[in-house]
């Protein structure tokens, strides 16, 4: 049962709904129950950009990720921009009237954070772009006093941020260039290093890796 | 270096005395094809040569607004922000003509050892020109150059938004070919006529094209590199025109809804000055070589598509009944396939691509086209069956090509073959730069339904294609 469910985007999806497919993928391969109880079709709608989405729900097969049309009523409100660097916050519209449903979406678009150190290694170890023996690099949560290492090679990244943020980078919900542009992380490696890493953080956020 | 002799010259001196040069203006493409380069003193361009002089790395590492790809990778670049250099091929020098002091050359992006950079869109011509030299092969080639004429300056321009402007032209009507709008605009494109002459690019014909204020013109075929400059400089030519004149042109693909700018290429091969394309013996004419060079085309297409198509705005000019193909399709005399087949007599028998936007990047559309073509001949691959009938509105069982442009960077990732041909790598980079072009297009909030394009594409392409 689990193995047939799948999230689908369509062709030129935008990166909000890959970002979205990605989050429901992580959700169901949690619990495949989650779907049992949700309406046929949801609109969901970004505060920020207006722009509008459609999930088709089918229990038995999995959820189809489309763009709905600007007159469609959403369902659900929320902050879903992908490139806030952190997981989407939402808002079931009368949530008040549908409170069962409202801990299905919840329990749904939980974006199921791994604690960071976990996250980080599952992230090196996963990335087909990043060599151990090429690079060594070293994450420290300032907040925490905890920090992860990996790889042995000569090429050295040193990666400063609070664990929340740690988090989000590693369980994919930021690139790592965002969040040292807007000042999140620092970081202190060569440009070809940090361009490696966020490239394997896109292919992570994008769900490629 | 300066002490040979050049063109009918005793040195490069002697040219540079008799057409009084005293500046030199170097000019390269980026990925993107916009053209970057540098205004240098005569001194400073005979003393770098031949290797040229120095620019920054992200000038080859950058999208259309000079950001720099600091996301992804590739080796040509330093491990901190370097240099390069821009390589002057002298082959290329030529006097301005109107400004009396001024010299122009062509520049591949090279180490600044002088190794060439596999990544620089010439370069990379260059590469596939010479694997077809090595089969003892050669090009003959021409592009279509299409392009929208304003009465409004790029500044006026800017100011409305791109909104309402003003296209040269006497008729509201969408007709081609009008000579009525077509004399509207010959004050401004005997100028850039006068200035193509004046760089040796020979023109055949231009005329009113079918969107208002919409021009094409035809230049004299070349082999590819050579072709490939010229349309650069081409360009260039028309945008200071424009400015000087005080109007404004686009090369944008698709600046207004329903009409929309392409680039047609027109290809034949030859051998040792043979056309290889047409055999009296053969069915219907169609040489063997053809048939193979067309079948790597057609089975290449779809991955191509993201060069011939490189911007976001490109992808709107993929529409069905719209003008542009939207199918890996071939067919003889056929305007609505992918590739329109001519091949009527030996000496102009040949192949019209027809997918290419008006933006693209000449040097890389070029190499796309003759490494697909080099795929057919080495796997001596047979063509689907020609496409006889009109190529919109067909069945959704005949597969489109891709419709934007993460579908066409998957579908050329997915391309093997053309990767191994290109130097994979390279496409790879290329691959992640429209990715980057992608999420710059949704970090600014645009609407990816919107059935016109907004401000931030105008901003982007308007000017600068």
């Amino acid at each position: 049962m689990e193995q047939l469910l799948s999230v689908e985007t369509q062709s030129n999806a935008a990166p909000m709904e890959l970002n979205l497919a990605r989050i429901l993928r992580a959700s169901l391969r949690v619990d495949h129950r989650r779907l049992a109880g949700l309406p046929g079709t949801m609109i969901l709608m970004d505060t920020k950009t207006r722009l509008k989405l459609r999930l088709v729900v089918n229990p038995h097969t999995g959820i189809t990720v489309s763009r709905a049309g600007k007159k469609e009523t959403p369902l659900v409100e929320g902050l879903f921009d992908p490139f806030i660097g952190a997981p989407p916050t939402f808002e079931l519209r009368g949530a008040w009237r549908k409170p069962l449903l409202k801990r299905r979406l919840e329990q749904l678009f939980q974006p199921g954070l791994t604690p960071w150190q976990t996250a980080a290694e599952n992230f090196y170890t996963a990335s087909s772009l990043l060599d151990p023996n090429e690079f060594t690099v070293e994450s420290y949560s300032e907040d925490t006093d905890t920090r992860h290492r990996w790889g042995q090679g000569s090429e050295q990244a040193l990666i400063l941020g609070s664990a929340a943020t740690l988090s989000h980078l590693y369980n994919g919900y930021a690139l790592l260039i965002d969040d040292i542009l807007k000042g999140r992380i620092q970081c202190q490696a060569s440009m070809r290093t940090i361009a490696i890493i966020t490239d394997a953080t896109t292919d992570h956020w994008m769900d490629l890796q | 270096m300066t002490d040979t002799a050049f063109k009918g010259e005793v040195s490069l001196d002697a040219w540079l005395d008799r057409h009084h040069v005293k500046r030199v203006r170097t000019m390269a493409t980026d990925l993107d094809g916009f053209a970057l380069g540098k205004y240098c003193a005569r001194e400073k361009f005979t003393k770098g040569l031949p290797i040229g002089h120095n620019l920054a790395d992200v000038a080859l590492g950058s999208d259309s607004e000079s950001t720099p790809h600091l996301g992804f990778w590739h080796s040509f670049r330093r491990n901190v922000i370097g240099d390069i250099a821009l390589s002057p091929d002298l082959s290329t020098l030529v006097p301005d003509g109107q400004d009396p002091d001024l010299g122009h050359v062509i520049c591949d992006f090279t180490f600044l050892d002088g190794r060439a950079i596999s990544l620089c869109p010439r370069t990379k011509l260059k590469q596939q020109v010479q694997k077809l030299d090595d089969l003892g092969l050669s090009v003959k080639c021409t592009f279509e150059l299409e392009f929208f004429l304003f009465d409004n300056s790029f500044d006026d321009a800017e100011r409305k938004q791109y909104q309402n402007l003003s296209p040269v032209g006497a008729s509201p009507l969408q007709t081609i070919y009008l000579l009525k709008d077509s004399f509207r605009a010959v004050t401004f494109m005997n100028q850039v006529l006068s200035r193509l002459e004046a760089f040796g690019i020979p023109w055949e014909a231009w005329n009113d094209e079918n969107g208002i204020g919409q021009i094409e013109l035809n230049l004299v075929p070349d082999e590819p590199v050579v072709m490939a400059d010229r349309v650069v400089r081409a360009k260039q030519i028309i945008f200071e025109t424009a400015v000087e004149q005080g109007l404004s042109t686009t090369f944008m693909a698709h600046p207004q809804p329903g009409f929309s700018n392409g680039m047609h290429i027109h290809h034949s091969l030859l051998r040792a000055g043979d056309p290889q394309f047409y055999d009296d013996s053969a069915p219907q004419h169609r040489s063997q070589f053809l048939r193979h060079w067309l079948a790597g085309l057609v089975a290449t297409m779809p991955a191509t598509v993201s060069y011939l198509c490189p911007s976001l705005n490109s992808f709107r000019r993929l529409r069905e009944f719209a003008a542009p193909p939207v199918t890996a399709t071939w067919g003889e005399e056929n305007k609505s396939t992918g590739i329109r087949l001519i091949c009527d007599a030996p000496k102009t028998a040949r192949i019209e691509h027809r997918v290419g936007a008006g933006d693209l990047n000449p040097y890389h559309a070029l190499s796309v086209i003759l490494a697909g073509g080099l795929i057919g001949l080495a796997a001596k691959q047979e063509p689907p069956p020609e496409f006889t009938d009109l190529a919109w509105g067909i069945p959704a069982s005949v597969e489109r090509l891709p419709s934007d442009i993460m579908t066409a960077a998957s579908t050329l990732d997915a391309c093997d073959a053309l990767k191994q041909e290109l130097v994979a790598e390279d496409v790879d980079y290329w691959i992640k730069s429209r990715r980057h072009e992608w999420m710059t297009f949704y970090r600014a909030g645009n609407d990816p339904d919107s059935p016109v394009p907004g401000l931030w594409e105008f901003q982007r392409y308007f000017a600068a294609s």
